[in-house]
């Protein structure tokens, strides 16, 4: 006993502290390392993956959502006492909405209240039915509610695959009917009640069981005491149903006394509020037993899965009958054709009214996930979370490296093959779709549902899918697994890791099977596959339509192939590349956008600078439309960039550039203007700063007078403790180098356009060969010093071997050891800041120490912190000049 | 009868015609014999020099013990960077480390207790384990050294019998070693000339690890260049210095200063002759001299710091080797990226 009390004390102080953290900021809170935990208790992963984790399962927005399940309008149990501590009758009360989570959906007055229902059910077990168990659990003892019911809870969250969980559960059942029977009057609880409750079978069943009870309670009672034996009375009552029948009531029991106990005090006393604060508690812990009760039905083995794929192979049976009477003309035939096509409406109304159910409650899995994720992601990452996932930001690992929450695995690819109707082999290698492996079940059911939440909802996802596949090599995976479980659970585990799923779910699927057809070990799969052909067929019909929508790997590979593309590369590379700059000069309105057209084709139509013309065009092109058009046109035009960037080269480049920008830009944005149609109060560039284009992750300065219009380096930023030297810019510039103790000339260009002063272009200066050439009557004398500095860091840069990498990392460098010297503008987690403040950012999040820093600003990679290293590589996106937004 | 009169008639064509046979027989036999294929190696192929000349590098001199190339010419060789799926290697030791911070630069994981890091440039693989790796291999002396870089890494050409081994703060030992390519030893400029560098704990568990990895099959001499003087080596100011420690002082001071210390003065303890690697920009070995040395920094008000240095300076002579410089390109202000 004192060890009970022990380990019940234990686990309210690990709610204590669970509820406590789950009201703070993410700042504050600290991942606990979970290490000696009773590993018998079946909630030990549940509490480590809460406590590893802290914010991200149990939070505000999880308490909502259980306090949303207690406000649904379920039916419940009423109990009438008699005024003497005892029960008169126990009666259900039946709500505005019946058969809510039970029966199928029929498209009547209703429909969307048990939609409703179906979304916050999702709401609250977005998480898995135990993880809801368990916060509901940690809830009701936070509110008061006796260990027994915090206990209630804890069970019914159990998985009802547990065999001793279920024995559990339903000896409690048989002991609280057992305990209740003789106060209750449960045989006069209406069978049509019950079917509300638990829907048309199971309902049957209750009443069923309850009226056997009462018929053998009464029985015994009609005996002597001394002769009476109840041991085999109340054995109906070992079941689910049951079981959530008498919790129910017991629970409806425990809020009448509750009640009852405030009536002893004055209605506005702080005990009566107490005890009717606990009413409460006890009446909402119905329906959240309820809903805990019926969540297994919408997991991927549970009652709706099931009712579809039944629903499936009945449609399949009721069309080959169809197509064998399709010629009969006798009467008997036609009349059961009529039949079969009544059967089939019927069929069809219930399947679409499930599909309903699912998709509300996966949104309402979404809802709760996304806003659980929402706090960590604003707080730690930056930026809001719902434009993130929209715009892919959330699923960019260089993006969305805090908490984990980042769901993608860029790295894992997956092999889909197929046979095309000619009975040729198609094969195609997908990269990136996968969710990450997860610490632990839950984790691994968020990455899942965000992966699938992206390619679904998401408008990069949808493009991204409409370019690459993606979206749909993600179901046919989830197809798949979902076979794979189904069939592990018809099985009951036997046989599953026999299987060679891979070559089951591949062109050679047919012929595998074939193999097995004479093995009697593998009759139950088989079985099982003539029963589920349709997920199978699903899973090969997605294979193809990923296919379909490899548009950039096909084209990528038809122009590679064709011996056009090798004999006339350079002169068909050129004419497409003029096509492109001459629709686009069409599209433009502005002469910004045209000369970035005529700018970036005359230097060679390189990737990134077609992406710039692209998107200046259409921005221009969109002139009128909001600021979030514009935004999207960027993000659009990033993506194409992102996507094409790994795959193509040259010709192969533009031609199928061209294509992902049709496709996924022009398209998108002709679909979103009409929306946004309303919105016309600013210009195109209004979400850009002046003279700046914004390019997805880059920003790229418009030089349209030259660098004197904005303040240039040395003028505003505050000095720290930088050498100063005085004197003329030779003077200063030397004893700069002599600092440094590198051997460089400075040259000045006075106008010349010869040699190294011809790229200048309108800039300041440019380094090459131990030389600096500059443009010196643009450069003002308040920024020698810095701007010095900065050239000169470059030099030593160069000293080391990390120096050969992206400029963004050598300018950060220089310009962190000049005190901005450079005024470049870097962009660290998305935010556009001076070197000076990045560097705050790196020490802040990146665990970084100056000595690291100065390490990483010279190139010397390797000397700083590993950590550090790693963090500043990934979070520095770009390195402009000019203005910071 | 007849025959004996057939041969002794036509005796001597039959021995012509046998003495032909053979003949052929061995010619053709040389003729399908495999040639070992004789590879020409092109000398002084343009390369770029791996070391940015340093004009202000005072003047030093040879210690009494010298350690010379003999050779007239020396090889640089060529290679390619490691095959190996990283993440593989990185969850034979932790199979919880988790990828973190993806960049083109640095591949990185880390868990609970370990952290591991691949520097792409350099190829320099670091795992950092306070607790100790949790793998079943121990380091308890030179040979197992041998087993766990064969068995983990699969790079076989260890130099085994010149492991240095010391005693460490941690109660265990530090094990450095390197590469053996054609018969030479060579290592990582980053790692003090070493190939890795192992530390162990007091029950020989692997606390910190850092190896530089290389795809061992892709091995070829590049070219080859003349030996280098000794007194050009005096004056070659193309040198890499690698800053081992400093004193406090330097700690308290402004990054600026930081940055900019230069060396004063050097005095040379030791010299080696080794290979090394820098990084795989070009991938290459060089023969080099290290010297060992204690140095002494001043910053720009002349305040002095006492530090431990390595110096590499290339063994070859430089007449065809192009300067470093050419390679810092770079504009600034308005001008955008390059």
């Amino acid at each position: 006993m004192a060890q009970k009390k022990q380990s019940e004390s234990i686990i309210d102080s690990v709610y204590d502290f669970i509820f406590s953290e789950a009201k703070k900021t993410p700042d504050k809170v600290t991942p606990v390392e979970v290490g000696d935990l009773d590993t018998s208790n079946p909630y030990v992963d549940v509490i480590a993956a809460v406590l590893e984790q802290p914010l991200m399962y149990v939070n505000e927005t999880t308490e909502e959502a259980i306090k949303g399940a207690a406000d649904l309008g379920l039916n419940k149990f009423e109990v009438i006492a008699d005024g003497k501590g005892g029960d008169t009758s126990v009666r259900l009360s039946v709500s505005e909405i019946p058969d809510l989570l039970n029966n199928d959906l029929t498209l009547t007055k209703k429909a969307f209240d048990k939609l409703e229902a179906a979304r916050k059910a999702g709401r609250m077990t977005a998480w898995g039915k135990d993880l809801a168990a368990f916060t509901a659990a940690g809830m009701a003892s936070q509110l008061g509610l006796d260990a027994d019911t915090r206990d209630t809870f804890l069970r019914m969250g159990k998985s009802a695959e547990d065999e001793s969980a279920v024995h559990e559960a339903n000896t409690r059942s048989i002991q609280l009917a057992a305990q209740s029977w003789g106060k209750g009057n449960y045989q006069n609880i209406s069978e049509a009640d019950l079917k509300s409750v638990y829907g048309d079978k199971e309902g049957g069943e209750v009443y069923t069981n309850l009226q056997s009870i009462h018929q053998k309670y009464k029985a015994e009672m009609a005996k002597p005491q001394d002769q009476r034996d109840f041991s085999h009375v109340f054995s109906e009552a070992g079941n689910r149903d049951m079981h959530l029948l008498f919790e129910k009531v017991t629970l409806a029991r425990k809020a009448a006394k509750a009640r009852n106990n405030a009536t002893k005090f004055a209605p506005d006393s702080a005990q009566a509020s107490r005890f009717n604060r606990q009413a409460q508690g006890y009446d909402d812990a119905q329906n959240i037993l309820g809903v805990l009760h019926n969540s297994d039905r919408y997991s991927k083995v549970g009652g709706v899965e099931k009712f579809l794929m039944r629903r499936e192979v009945d449609l399949g049976k009721l069309r080959k009958e169809l197509e064998s009477l399709s010629k009969a003309t006798d009467q008997a035939s036609r009349e059961r054709v009529k039949a079969i096509g009544v059967k089939i409406k019927e069929i069809n109304t219930q399947v679409r009214s499930f599909k309903l159910q699912r998709t509300a409650y996966n949104l309402g899995v979404m809802e709760t996930q996304i806003r659980s994720v929402q706090q960590l992601y604003e707080h730690t990452v930056g930026g809001r979370v719902v434009p993130a996932i929209m715009n892919g930001d959330f699923f960019d690992a260089k993006k969305n490296t805090m908490w984990d929450l980042q769901p993608r695995d860029m790295d894992r690819t997956m092999r889909l093959t197929y046979l095309d109707r000619s009975g040729k082999l198609v094969a195609t290698e997908y990269r990136g779709f996968l969710a990450k492996k997860g610490k632990n079940r839950f984790q691994q059911a968020y990455y899942d549902g965000m992966m699938d939440f992206y390619y679904r909802f998401a408008p990069m996802g949808i493009i991204e899918n409409i370019t690459t596949g993606h979206g749909y090599a993600r179901q046919a995976y989830n197809q798949r697994e979902s076979f794979i479980e189904n069939f592990r659970v018809f099985s009951g585990g036997k046989l599953t890791g026999k299987i060679d799923w891979d070559k089951l779910f591949s062109a050679e699927g047919v012929a595998y099977l074939h193999s097995l057809e004479n093995d009697p070990n593998f009759a139950i799969l088989l079985k099982f596959i003539e029963d589920n052909r349709g997920q199978l067929e699903k899973f090969n019909r997605l294979t193809a339509t990923a296919n379909q929508f490899n548009l950039i790997e096909k084209i990528k590979k038809e122009i590679t192939e064709s011996s056009l593309y090798k004999k006339t590369v350079g002169k068909l590379g050129g004419i497409v590349a003029k096509k492109i700059r001459d629709i686009l000069l069409k599209l433009a309105k502005d002469e910004v956008a045209k000369s970035t057209v005529k700018n970036w084709f005359a230097q060679g139509a390189n990737m990134k600078g077609v992406s710039i013309a692209v998107a200046s065009t259409l921005k221009s092109f969109l002139t009128g439309a909001s600021s979030a058009v514009g935004l999207f046109v960027d993000r659009m035009t990033d993506l194409a960039r992102r996507i094409a960037r790994p795959l193509m080269k040259d010709l192969t480049f533009v031609v199928s550039f061209a294509l992902v920008s049709i496709v996924g830009i022009v398209i998108p944005t002709i679909l979103l203007l009409s929306p946004f149609g309303t919105m016309k109060t600013l210009g195109s560039y209004s979400h850009v700063a002046p003279y700046e284009i914004v390019l997805g992750d880059i920003d790229y300065v418009v030089p349209v007078d030259g660098p004197g219009f904005y303040d240039g380096p040395g003028g505003t930023v505050p000095g720290g403790d930088i050498p100063l030297y005085s004197g003329g810019a030779y003077d200063i510039f030397m004893s700069i180098a002599s600092e440094f103790g590198v051997s460089v000339t400075l040259h000045d260009c006075a106008g010349s356009t010869e040699g190294y002063c011809g790229r200048i272009l309108g800039g300041w200066c440019y380094a090459a060969q131990g030389t600096v050439f500059c443009e010196m009557s643009r450069i003002p004398a308040s920024a020698y010093n810095t701007i010095f500095r900065h050239e000169m860091m470059h030099f030593v840069q160069g000293w080391y071997f990390d120096y050969h990498t992206d400029i963004k990392y050598r300018e950060w460098g220089a310009d962190y050891m000049s005190n901005n010297g450079g005024w470049y503008c870097v962009v660290v987690n998305g935010v556009s800041m001076r070197a000076t403040s990045a560097a705050e950012v790196f020490k802040r999040e990146g665990g970084c120490t100056e000595e690291d820093l100065i390490n990483l600003a010279y190139r010397r990679v390797d000397s700083a912190d590993p950590q550090c290293a790693a963090y500043f590589h990934s979070r520095l996106e770009s390195a402009q000049t000019g203005y910071c937004n | 009868m007849r025959i004996k009169e057939f041969i002794q008639k036509y005796r001597k064509y039959i021995l012509t015609g046998l003495v032909l046979i053979i003949l052929i027989g061995v010619f053709v036999l040389i003729l399908t014999q495999k040639q070992p294929e004789t590879v020409s190696i092109q000398r002084d192929k343009k390369i770029v020099s791996p070391f940015m000349e340093n004009t202000k590098l005072p003047n030093f001199t040879l210690p009494a013990k010298k350690d010379l190339f003999t050779e007239e010419f020396l090889s640089v060789y060529s290679i390619l960077p490691y095959k190996r799926p990283l993440a593989e290697l990185v969850h034979k030791f932790d199979n919880k480390a988790e990828s973190r911070y993806p960049s083109e630069i640095v591949d990185f994981w880390m868990s609970k207790s370990n952290t591991f890091i691949y520097y792409k440039k350099t190829g320099i693989f670091k795992v950092s384990s306070p607790y100790g790796l949790p793998t079943p291999f121990l380091i308890a002396g030179r040979e197992d050294i041998n087993l766990f870089i064969t068995r983990y890494f699969e790079l076989t050409d260890i130099d085994t019998d010149n492991i240095l081994v010391e005693k460490n703060s941690f109660g265990g030992y530090t094990y450095k070693g390197k590469y053996l390519i054609n018969g030479k030893t060579f290592g990582s400029a980053y790692l003090e000339s070493y190939a890795f560098i192992i530390q162990t704990d007091k029950d020989s568990h692997i606390t910190n690890l850092s190896i530089l990895l290389y795809n061992k099959d892709s091995i070829s001499v590049y070219s080859q260049y003349s030996l280098l003087s000794e007194l050009e080596l005096l004056s070659n100011k193309r040198v890499y210095i690698d800053r081992l420690t400093i004193s406090e002082n330097y700690n308290n001071l402004d990054r600026y200063i930081k940055g900019t210390i230069r060396l004063d003065s050097l005095d040379v303890r030791e010299m080696q002759k080794a290979y090394v690697f820098t990084d795989f920009t070009g991938g290459f070995v060089y023969p080099v001299y290290i010297f060992m040395a204690d140095a002494r920094y001043k910053d720009f008000h002349n305040e002095v710091y006492a530090a431990d240095i390595i110096m590499y300076i290339m063994a070859t002579e430089q007449k065809n080797i192009s300067s470093r410089e050419d390679i810092v390109e770079f504009s600034e202000i308005g001008t955008g990226n390059q």
